[in-house]
């Protein structure tokens, strides 16, 4: 729309905190956290509406003392840090694939 | 630029700090708010609403059952849950193809929850030039007791926020009693102070970044879209050439279009874009600049609109329609997955057997020669009403099962395990494993409500 008009960009200072724009390595902490929080809970519920925590302790030969709640929590905890681990690694590869080619440089 | 017109854009600036600047007042803020504190009130009172004696509305993680109103769900009807997700993903498709990202402006737990922060952070730290002030400015007693209040009410509202969220999972009179003696499980402080501090981050401090930088849906909407679709645009044909003019100018007057480069609509953005650039992924179509713009048109006396909500075919001048194809799939699935989803609920059996063979012994041989095998059998009653059953067991001729009771009174949405040992003469039955089937039965020889398989070992010798 009108790319030769001048326009007035409003200077950083007057954005608010939450108006601004992010750095690469915020962007990219960011597309690795929440997304595989969101996958983690997801397969957090389908995992356990299948298996109950409780049996699962009983099927152990060395029981460890844990209720169902806990077998919820490090379900949950463990869901997180496997799809944080893949999703990390997507973002390491997407953003070194540059690196080693020059001539193929569309890197911001 | 020439002076006259420096000096009224100048005096322009100077209202609008005064007025606007980020603090929008209009029809579609209001509608916002209103949507913001309606659901926020649900969400906040829903967990304490009773109904027959328990909470109306609690997925009961340590018991294992969900209950919604008249409705209770067990592990075993995951599909029901699962087809109520998908069922709410569709109409966040269809309202997408329809309106646009009217779950962002106005229903989504972010921009609801960024709401609340926002005005607790307006009535300690004042409007948004203020707040600039005080940031830039010196510590002063004033700053401090500023923040601090605000800080404390952000904490306060968090923690509210982390222990509600718990009460949906855990009987929340029971945890706020725990609450008040200090008597909280480890995972419940945990999930409690994890919510809030998420809610407090979220909505406290990243607010629309997530948006920008963190939300999927924001991303893949867009797949959604088409020419039909609701979007906020500005309306450059009747806009531009944008430029600063003396009140009470017309744009046609000097040459130029309605939009008089207030700068307002970038200011009150939320996610800090110019919408006049052009529809960007971005914008969460708040409708902020909205109200902005038009409120200057009406100091302008100029016809509300530059800024609206409309479509791609509507700027073009060519009609809008709201059925076409992509909606008219999008419903047609939607009314299909309501329809079996009723039709499967009404068909759900009222209670279901389940059996779990004793782990540590295949069978035993009795001191008379007959051979016994020890089963847990799960019943489990769906229904709200208490029932009644005895158990039966069929499949080989002369088996025979006894539990204890004999007669099991199963109380409203349960589930109880029952010993159930079952008995066969030794040659009753070739060596090997075998089906048996295991029925519930109306007590008083009513109907058969609910059948399960289950194997029968015959030793070897
Ligand atoms: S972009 Fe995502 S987080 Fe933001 S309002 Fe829309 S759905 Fe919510
Ligand atoms: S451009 Fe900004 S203010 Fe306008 S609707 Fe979009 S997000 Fe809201």
């Amino acid at each position: 729309m009108d790319a030769g008009e001048p326009q007035r960009v409003p200077q950083e200072d007057d954005r608010l905190p939450e108006q601004r724009r992010w750095s690469r390595r915020a962007q990219a902490v960011a597309a690795v956290v929440w997304p595989s929080f969101l996958a983690a809970a997801l397969a957090t519920m389908l995992f356990f509406a299948f298996v109950d925590p409780g049996e699962m302790e009983e099927a152990m030969t060395h029981p460890l003392e844990f209720n169902r709640m806990t077998g919820y929590g490090v379900g949950f905890f463990f869901f997180w840090l496997i799809a944080l681990v893949s999703s990390a690694v997507s973002v390491y590869l997407l953003r070194t694939a540059h690196r080693n080619s020059r001539s193929n440089g569309d890197r911001d | 630029m020439n002076d006259q017109a420096a000096t009224a854009n100048g005096s322009l600036y100077a209202r609008q700090e005064k007025i606007y600047a980020r603090e929008v007042q209009g029809r579609f803020t209001r509608l916002r708010r209103t949507a913001a504190w309606t659901l926020l009130g649900i969400y906040y009172l829903l967990p304490w609403i009773p109904w027959h004696g328990r909470q109306a509305v609690l997925f009961d993680l340590p018991a294992r059952q969900f209950h919604l109103f008249g409705l209770t769900l067990f592990p075993q009807d995951f599909f029901f849950l699962s087809w109520l997700l998908i069922m709410a993903a569709l109409l966040l498709f269809l309202s997408t193809a329809v309106a646009g990202r009217v779950w962002c402006g106005y229903a989504c737990p972010q921009t609801v929850w960024t709401e609340a922060f926002v005005w607790m952070e307006r009535i300690t730290e004042g409007s948004h030039t203020k707040r600039r002030r005080l940031d830039k400015g010196p510590w002063t007693r004033e700053k401090i007791l500023r923040k601090t209040a605000k800080r404390v009410l952000w904490i306060l509202f968090a923690a509210w926020t982390g222990f509600t969220f718990v009460g949906y999972f855990t009987p929340i009179h029971d945890l706020g009693a725990r609450l008040l003696s200090f008597d909280l499980g480890p995972w419940e402080t945990f999930w409690i102070a994890f919510y809030g501090l998420a809610t407090y981050g979220n909505a406290g401090h990243l607010r629309e970044q997530v948006c920008k930088y963190m939300c999927p849906y924001a991303r893949f909407q867009s797949a959604m879209f088409d020419r039909d679709t609701l979007i906020v645009s500005y309306d450059a044909k009747r806009g531009e050439p944008r430029g600063s003019r003396k009140r009470g100018l017309r744009g046609a007057d000097v040459g130029l279009g309605d939009c008089i480069d207030c700068n307002i609509c970038v200011q009150v953005c939320p996610t800090g874009i110019d919408i006049r650039d052009g529809l960007q992924y971005e914008c969460i179509t708040c409708a902020a600049c909205i109200d902005a713009c038009d409120s200057v048109m009406d100091k302008m006396g100029y016809p509300r609109g530059l800024i609206r909500y409309t479509t791609q075919h509507a700027l073009e001048g060519k009609p809008t329609r709201i059925l076409r194809p992509r909606t008219i799939v999008y419903a047609g699935l939607l009314l299909l997955l309501f329809a079996t989803f009723l039709y499967a609920l009404a068909q759900r059996a009222p209670l279901t057997v389940d059996v779990i063979r004793d782990r540590n012994a295949l069978y035993r041989e009795l001191p008379g020669g007959d051979i016994e095998t020890v089963y847990t059998v799960k019943l489990l009653n769906k229904r709200e009403q208490p029932v009644r059953v005895v158990l039966e067991v069929a499949g080989l001729p002369g088996l025979r099962l006894s539990t204890d009771p004999p007669q099991i009174e199963l109380p409203p949405a349960s589930v109880m395990p029952i010993v159930a040992r079952v008995r066969l003469p030794a040659n009753a039955a070739p060596p090997g494993g075998h089906d048996i089937e295991f029925r519930a039965r109306l007590a008083g020889g009513g109907e058969v409500v609910a059948r399960q398989t289950a194997r029968f070992i015959m030793p070897l010798d």
